[in-house]
């Protein structure tokens, strides 16, 4: 991260076990993360009882979706290990990711991996029968 | 993917010449099965996106003017999940990996759009997965 995009949120500090958020909770205020260093887990529950689980290194971003879509969290966020967050309000990573290509890439890259993820999960619930 | 770019004034000169190209009718764009990490934006004419049905090609979409094509590939390197082929003449940027860089220079409003258009499409992606009882 450059000091261009990082004067537009603020850096945190995070310990294990921290819930960064949870379903169902407003996604406003400052709620955009950057992985800087460390570990998350992100998890999907679904009304089934079953979970999505994916796992955030340093350069992911997330949290994007609700803010954009002005939802709800629809996912848990959780730090596993000691982080360092960057962490931007709608506004700041809306100016951050238009100066920087770097970090709307890392952002683009990370919503297709993820959709990717849930279109997987999506074919194996349908099964090879549901998949034509 | 539909993502209309509106900036397209912001198109130069020297970008068109540099990564502007123009592919005839039935020209295949994209095939199905294979890596390739190229971003298609296209400036005029229409394509064809097919999915090979048995020995046929079923046509999901036809895409135009303004709308980009082959973006999930084009980020997360994976494997190209459909067949585009050129409906009439096609002109095009086309960009790789390497020339992000040139795009977001092009039309940084675009990355915006993208950005919405992928979380609604998340979004609709875990509506559908809670569907299943």
């Amino acid at each position: 991260m450059t000091e261009q995009e990082l004067q537009y949120g603020e850096q945190v500090r995070v310990e294990p076990g921290t819930l960064l958020y949870k379903p169902g909770d407003p996604a406003a205020g400052k709620s955009i993360y950057y992985v800087v260093a460390g570990l998350v887990r992100l998890e999907l529950s679904l009304t089934r009882g079953d979970r999505i689980v994916t796992y955030l290194h340093p350069d992911s971003v997330f949290g994007l979706t609700e803010s954009l879509l002005d939802s709800t969290r629809l996912t848990g966020a959780y730090c596993l290990e000691n982080s360092i967050l960057y962490r931007w309000d709608r506004e700041g990573f809306d100016l951050a990711s238009s100066v920087s290509w770097e970090l709307a890439f890392n952002t683009i890259t990370g919503l297709t991996q993820y959709l990717r993820i849930l279109n997987a999960e999506f074919g194996d619930r349908l099964g090879p029968a549901g998949g034509a | 993917m539909k993502i209309a770019f509106q900036a397209e004034g912001a198109i130069t000169e020297e970008v068109r010449r540099k990564f502007g190209r123009t592919f005839p009718d039935k020209t295949i764009l994209i095939k199905e099965g294979d890596i390739q990490q190229q971003i298609f934006w296209i400036l005029a004419g229409e394509v064809y996106v097919t999915r090979r049905v048995g020995n046929k090609y079923k046509v999901l979409a036809t895409l135009g003017k303004g709308e980009l094509i082959g973006e999930m590939s084009f980020f997360d390197k994976s494997v190209r999940s459909a067949t585009v082929i050129s409906k009439g003449p096609v002109e095009a940027l086309v960009f790789s990996r390497e020339n992000f860089q040139d795009i977001f220079a092009a039309s940084p409003q675009w990355t915006k759009r993208l950005l919405t258009s992928l979380s609604s499409r998340i979004q609709a992606m875990i509506e559908k997965l809670n569907s299943f009882h």
